[in-house]
């Protein structure tokens, strides 16, 4: 058994003690639940009205988290072909206690962990408060898709860093001339419908 | 996928349209009132539509996360009963291969949860600011703000009037 394998079981081992704990990471671990608070916060930010600079890199940063979630998830699928690991309650039956439905897609990398961190990171260049907020949830998110046993500790590690080094990616390709332009020009025609 | 999933699936979709249109509408009316926005906000008082918006945002989530314990559907049958904490916890934990919904799905209908929550906001904030005469007198002095800046003013219809007419789009 490797160490990803021992930390895995570890984490998932410390479900069944108490039932609070264990309510509280199965709603977090839910698909409806944390990628929901990330669109609201990418959301809200376009909204996020307080002086004209400001605005403009928030609405600039929606464009950012879109694109660094699409670029993501295209990842993510690209990895998952050429990587096909079993989840652990499939791998280690005898010691994972499963408390989430079974997925049946490739456990590497964890694609919800990687998009909410890919979230987070972009959220924290225009908004420190809320992007840090949304990487608190997205940590407590990884960690309960680990104790519910629907992934390896390494499967959401690979996820987290993926998800930041993609934000970061994307930002300085949209910091060139070319895509800042494109960025603009969508603005100034979202702002013609008072929009932006 | 059988008939069985459908059902779930239809019936998970209604849940979720009204959760994530509570939650957007929520996450307006709070943005909005930090942003002084006029024309997107519900209520004229700021401090009452951020309280106005964290309600909704928390009943969108309760609604979502709990209804499924008071439905006597094929979720839950006769069990709701008997139903604890850990039902309650798990009951959205469904895979979209049986009757959840997709990422795709999620994102559509997110997204046309924003559409919605955005129309109702700007709709409703126009009907108040037309019917409130303090609010009317406060829409014909300013010339000051352009843009999305026009709605801490004016109600969207009105700023969308003047930023068409004034075709304004490039500075704030």
């Amino acid at each position: 058994m490797n160490i990803d394998e021992k930390i895995t079981i570890f984490i998932n081992n410390l479900n069944g003690r108490n039932i609070f704990l264990d309510s509280f990471f199965q709603i977090f671990a839910s698909d409806y639940l944390i990628p929901v608070i990330c669109a609201l916060s990418i959301f809200s930010l376009w909204f996020l009205a307080l002086d004209s600079k400001r605005l403009l890199n928030n609405q600039k940063v929606v464009f950012y988290s879109i694109s660094s979630i699409l670029t993501t998830n295209i990842l993510v699928w690209i990895i998952n072909i050429l990587i096909s690991r079993n989840r652990p309650f499939i791998s280690n039956p005898e010691e994972i206690n499963l408390m989430f439905y079974a997925p049946t897609d490739p456990s590497f990398p964890a694609n919800p962990v990687a998009i909410a961190f890919a979230v987070a990171a972009s959220i924290i260049l225009a908004n420190k408060y809320l992007g840090y907020s949304v990487l608190l949830i997205s940590i407590i998110f990884a960690f309960s898709r680990i104790y519910v046993g629907v992934f390896y500790f390494v499967d959401v590690l690979v996820a987290a860093v993926l998800g930041l080094i993609v934000a970061l990616l994307v930002r300085k390709i949209f910091r060139t001339k070319i895509m800042n332009n494109l960025v603009m020009k969508q603005i100034k025609i979202l702002r013609l419908f008072s929009l932006a | 996928m059988n008939y069985f999933n459908n059902d779930i699936r239809e019936l998970f979709i209604n849940h979720y349209v009204i959760y994530v249109y509570l939650s957007c509408l929520g996450t307006l009316q709070v943005v909005s009132a930090i942003s002084n926005l006029r024309g997107i906000m519900l209520l004229s008082n700021r401090k009452i539509n951020v309280v106005l918006g964290c309600f909704f945002i928390v009943a969108g989530f309760i609604f979502f996360f709990v209804s499924p314990l008071f439905l006597s559907s094929q979720w839950v049958g006769s069990e709701v009963q008997k139903a604890t904490l850990q039902n309650f916890a798990s009951l959205r934990n469904v895979n979209d291969i049986d009757g959840g919904l997709h990422g795709t799905a999620q994102f559509l209908l997110f997204f046309l949860c924003c559409i919605l929550s955005f129309l109702t906001s700007i709709t409703l904030s126009a009907i108040l600011m037309i019917t409130d005469k303090n609010l009317s007198k406060f829409e014909k002095n300013d010339k000051k703000y352009k843009g999305i800046f026009r709605m801490k003013r004016k109600n969207y219809f009105s700023s969308l009037r003047i930023n068409i007419k004034n075709r304004n789009f490039d500075e704030h």
